[in-house]
């Protein structure tokens, strides 16, 4: 499933040099995203560190102070219909937009904005969603106004989906539900999926590619596999005295020490990694990749940017 | 046609990728006659549904279980277990893939080959002594 060649150049989702400041507060400071087509995008980081600023402005809900933001290569001001159309959006704790309607009301006036709005799909996933059709807007508990929007955001199926916090407040069925709902909607729609989220394992099995927002900018950014060939954890025995190189305690994201033995997750090619312990009098005992979520888990807290290219 | 269903294993912590994990998993059922030559395997939307996790993953491992002969397309049909297929030669594969895990975990404990062999084959001995049944299981493949 690699996407069209002629669709390949151009990225799914992208913004360039992206700034943003609410009052006195930097948010962003030239972010670069850049999800391919096809990718299913982890965007990672502290809480405010501006992952749903970020996704705002691809769809103009919030307007960068500079940069430009691109959807299917449509741009986030002066395309903003167009773009609309081609994205499903779970906004942030999952914001209802028609509070003084019922849920199955409010889905119908949301419906009319999308001309590929599949209805008998739509009341499927209500019903796989346990979506409480008949309450109004207002009275909805954040998990779910989190399904409602799942609903709105999925039921026209469209080739971009921004998905912020779409697990918050679900309990582990209803997580479940909403994995095979995506599952199945990457299987029949050539989709990009931007999902931004504190919930790592959850989504570990379904990403492909992550970004981490730091400092107002993105401080890692590759695809799940380079990060999982790049950085690995090397447990290492020192028979005596030892003297790493600059270079290799720049590339030590993490390291723990117990008993005669120490274990360093480093980032760099595995063998320069031991060779360069090794030069340093260190004996590489074990070299150990990790799965996904532990990578991704090990950079967040580290707070170091990398240079992937 | 019945969509067949197969229960394949994926564990998330597992440092392996996971189109690797579904790979081996892939194998084990064959080495197992869990499935056979010329058996359906799930489609990617399904396989992937039912494991929740990305369709382009379970597409990589059959790609690659197909490049490896031991899947097939048949185009508008489906995939399938490859009919060149022996339980022999998986079985042989599987245990090759178990030998060198044993290995590297070996190594990981600080032991070499040798000393792998000689706890393995003492291993054994026990084993057989607790249930003789074994004895006679291991006498064939």
């Amino acid at each position: 499933m690699t996407p069209a060649t002629s669709a390949s150049d151009v990225p799914a989702v992208q913004t360039v040099a992206v700034e943003k400041r609410f009052g006195s507060h930097v948010v962003l400071r030239g972010a670069a995203l850049l999800v391919p087509p096809g990718a299913f995008y982890l965007l990672a980081g502290a809480n405010g560190a501006g992952k749903s600023t970020l996704i705002k402005i691809l769809l103009d809900l919030v307007r960068a102070d500079r940069g430009s933001a691109h959807v299917l290569g449509l741009d986030s001001v002066r395309e903003v219909a167009r773009l609309h159309a081609s994205v499903g959006y779970v906004p942030d704790s999952g914001r209802t937009p028609h509070a003084r309607l019922t849920v199955e009301r409010g889905l119908a006036f949301h419906a009319r904005h999308y001309p590929d709005w599949d209805r008998a799909y739509a009341t499927g996933l209500a019903r796989e969603l346990a979506v409480p059709l008949e309450r109004m807007g207002r009275s909805l508990s954040q998990s779910e106004s989190v399904r409602v929007s799942l609903v709105a955001a999925l039921a026209h199926r469209p080739p971009v989906l921004l998905l912020d916090e779409p697990f918050a407040g679900l309990d582990p069925t209803t997580r479940d539900s909403v994995l095979a709902l995506l599952s199945d909607h990457l299987a029949a729609v050539q989709t990009t999926v931007l999902v931004a989220t504190q919930d790592l394992v959850t989504v570990a099995p379904l990403i492909d590619h992550v970004g981490m927002l730091r400092e107002g900018t993105l401080a890692v950014q590759a695809p799940v596999d380079v990060i999982r060939e790049r950085f690995k954890r090397y447990r290492v025995r020192l028979p005596g005295p030892w003297a790493p190189q600059r270079a290799l305690l720049d590339a030590a994201i993490e390291h723990t020490e117990g008993g005669r033995e120490s274990e360093w997750a480093v980032w760099g090619e595995e063998g320069w990694a031991t060779a360069a312990f090794e030069a340093a009098g260190a004996e590489v005992a074990e070299v150990r990749p990790m799965s996904a979520a532990e990578a991704i888990a090990t950079l967040l807290r580290a707070g170091k940017t990398l240079d992937v290219h | 046609m019945t969509v067949p269903k197969l229960l394949l294993r994926i564990d998330a912590n597992d440092p392996r990728p996971l189109y690797v994990q579904l790979m081996d998993d892939v194998r084990r059922a064959i080495a197992t006659a869990v499935i056979r030559a010329g058996d359906a395997v799930p489609s990617i939307r399904q396989l992937a549904g039912d494991l929740r996790i990305n369709p382009l993953t379970v597409k990589q491992a059959y790609d690659e279980l197909e490049r490896e002969g031991v899947l097939a397309v048949r185009r508008g049909l489906g995939t399938f277990v490859s009919d060149s297929v022996s339980l022999a030669d998986a079985r042989d594969d599987v245990a090759r893939a178990v030998a060198d895990r044993a290995l590297r975990d070996a190594h990981r404990h600080g032991l070499g080959a040798r000393a792998l062999l000689t706890a393995i084959r003492e291993a054994v001995l026990r084993d057989e002594a607790r249930t003789p049944s074994k004895a006679r299981q291991g006498a064939g493949r």
